[in-house]
């Protein structure tokens, strides 16, 4: 008596609220990868150095001490520490403009120039989020214009997090639906990262995202450790 | 039958789980989600386990705390308690590092040992507060002398 009224209450309940649950859960979608012509990275390829560098053992290290001195465009959302600002770069145009870092945890009150369409035409537009590697990760980080998303818990985006990425918990960010929409209105591409390995944050963010409308989702499964290992930039502080 | 001390177990663990309840129900999406996270059900059934799962807790800790069908309602938290159990067990044994759901968004803990013997507390609860029936105590057996009917 107690499971069957228990069953009925919940099942009538969840068909008035206003966005019931689905009786059956969409299964998570199967992840095309990108193609991998878009993770040649040119600037790599015209330096016959660092190919060589890349065939040693000590890639990694060697990588490291690149990326460390590299000069590195800083992605939209990133925060120049010096003048507490945030950094916007538009891919087609060298000039940087700048906005008070009080407005970047809303995303409708920063003002950057929309790029053109031209601007993402190595990212196939989707229903489903496309899997990015790391490379290509990187490749669009420098770039800029692009929107990084950590669905990782704040504590752990507190800890370290790519340079200039937003916290988006998928715990908290799924069920908001006036964030997704407003997510779903920017044009610029999205790349959605957790912890790697079996987190699935990431991918159940980027999921929610296309759902919602938003046809430029990627998803960099490798998540936080391997951009950690590979010595790219990372920044620490609360969610932003 | 109020005054029954094992009442007492019975009352804290019928608030309890309607606190649970409640958290789980105020946010239903993030409750399916945690689900989900524990791999334990097909994904076919998750949704509609995490819409029901609430309000049966409901019904029973309300059944509980106003000392009706004492016996079902432990029972069913009983058993749910030991469910949860085996869940916390296997999210352990898998290394998940996963929010245990188990008071809604309010307990965003990871689960870990906390949990774990903190399921067993409310377990505890639930066996002490399970009506147990009394034991028949038997009188020593009389021998009755047959009498011999009357002619």
């Amino acid at each position: 008596m107690i499971l069957a009224t228990g069953i009925g209450l919940g099942l009538g309940y969840n068909a008035l609220r206003p966005q019931p649950l689905p009786w059956v859960a969409k299964p998570l979608p199967q992840m095309r990868a990108l193609e991998d012509s878009t993770a040649a990275d040119s600037s790599s390829l015209e330096n016959p150095q660092i190919i060589e560098l890349s065939k040693d053992s000590t890639s990694t290290r060697v990588e490291r001490q690149r990326y460390d001195t590299m000069p590195v465009q800083p992605p939209v959302g990133a925060i120049d520490s010096s003048t507490h600002s945030v950094t916007q770069v538009a891919p087609s145009s060298p000039e940087t403009t700048t906005v008070p870092a009080t407005h970047l945890a809303d995303t409708s009150t920063v003002k950057s120039t929309p790029p053109a369409q031209s601007a993402y035409s190595d990212i196939p537009e989707s229903e489903d989020p496309i899997k990015v590697s790391l490379a290509q990760t990187k490749k669009f980080f420098d770039r800029g214009n692009v929107v990084i998303l950590d669905a990782r818990d704040p504590e752990e985006y507190a800890e370290g997090h790519i340079q200039g990425a937003l916290s988006a918990p998928t715990d908290s960010k799924m069920g908001d639906i006036e964030w997704l929409q407003k997510m779903a209105q920017d044009p610029r591409p999205i790349i959605c990262y957790c912890s790697g390995g079996d987190c699935e944050l990431s991918i159940e963010l980027a999921t929610e995202l296309t759902r919602t409308g938003h046809r430029r989702v990627l998803v960099f499964e490798e998540g936080f450790p391997a951009w950690q290992s590979s010595g790219y930039p990372v920044q620490e502080g609360s969610a932003p | 039958m109020i005054g029954d001390w094992r009442y007492l177990f019975r009352f804290a663990l019928g608030v309890l789980f309607i606190w649970a309840a409640l958290g789980k129900i105020a946010d239903l999406n993030h409750f399916a989600y945690d689900v989900h996270n524990f791999h334990l059900l097909p994904r076919a059934v998750e949704n509609v386990f995490a819409m029901v799962l609430p309000w049966i807790e409901l019904v029973a800790g309300l059944l509980l705390i106003l000392n009706v069908a004492p016996r079902s309602g432990t029972m069913v938290l009983g058993g749910l308690l030991v469910i949860f159990l085996f869940a916390i067990v296997s999210a352990l044994v898998r290394n998940l590092d996963i929010a245990c759901g188990c008071f809604g968004t309010k307990d965003a803990g990871v689960t870990g040992l906390i949990t774990l013997f903190r399921d067993i507390g409310f377990l505890a609860l639930a066996v002490l507060g399970y009506p147990w029936r009394n034991p028949v105590i038997l009188a020593e057996p009389v021998q009755i002398e047959a009498e011999s009917p009357p002619l």
